[in-house]
């Protein structure tokens, strides 16, 4: 199951990436409180409007491109799922790309099997 | 204000199972006689019953669709709660999106 937008924004790439990938950037539209460990492997944490919590990983930074987290509620149900946010040229500003996969595996069964480097090698062979 | 924004979802096999007609009729047809067999819906549909026999069982893959054993037959029924699902996990999901590209537009323009 997947959802997918495309916006254009009216700013260059850089800025554009940093609006994706900086807690503080992420901060000001993404969620109310953003922590974000920007390498493969590297925990995701957002506090959404309303106080919902959902946890994660990062599964690739490509600067200025692409970034692709999993996440999935951090109490009740668990289940993960992948976001992927991707940027490119367009004109004078930045297309953004974003899809959202809801996967068919929970959150606990990947994020304690082992180092936060484990999730992302874990789930390379999932759809 | 808000600049063209484009969407393209996918619920994946829940949907694609549905993308074809003859299973959304085979579908509407177990909505209206749950419990029926693959012979009393190919009675009723101009395919054969092998047709809709393996129509079915891509429902059953897709969730949509349960079977049970009455002795020698098999019969089949409708599950309506992963097509209901995937539309409320669309439906919010796409909104949450919808609301964040709004918010990161006027972050953007300010």
């Amino acid at each position: 199951m997947e959802i997918q937008r495309e916006t254009s924004l009216p700013v260059d790439r850089e800025t554009a990436w940093q609006a994706i990938s900086d807690p503080e950037s992420l901060e000001a539209w993404f969620a109310e409180r953003a922590e974000v460990e920007a390498r493969p492997g590297g925990r995701v944490s957002f506090t959404l409007a309303g106080g919902e919590r959902r946890d994660g990983f990062v599964e690739e930074v490509s600067e200025g491109e692409r970034l692709v987290f999993w996440w999935g509620a951090a109490e009740g149900e668990r289940e993960l799922s992948r976001v992927e946010l991707e940027l490119a040229d367009d004109g004078d500003g930045t297309a953004l790309r974003v899809t959202e996969t809801l996967a068919a595996i929970t959150v606990d069964s990947v994020l304690t099997a082992g180092s936060g480097g484990a999730g992302p090698t874990m789930l390379a062979g999932v759809r | 204000m808000a600049s063209i924004r484009r969407e393209a979802d996918r619920a994946g096999p829940v949907f694609a199972a549905l993308a074809d007609a003859t299973r959304r009729r085979l579908l509407e047809r177990l909505s209206d006689h749950p419990g029926a067999t693959a012979t009393e819906l190919a009675g009723e549909l101009p395919i054969s019953r092998q047709a809709v026999l393996k129509q079915l069982l891509a429902l059953r893959d897709a969730g949509l669709v349960e079977s049970a054993r009455d002795g020698r037959q098999v019969r089949f029924r409708p599950t309506p709660a992963p097509l209901a699902e995937a539309m409320a996990w669309m439906t919010s999901v796409g909104a949450e999106w919808d609301e964040r590209l709004d918010a990161l537009d006027a972050h953007l323009r300010r």
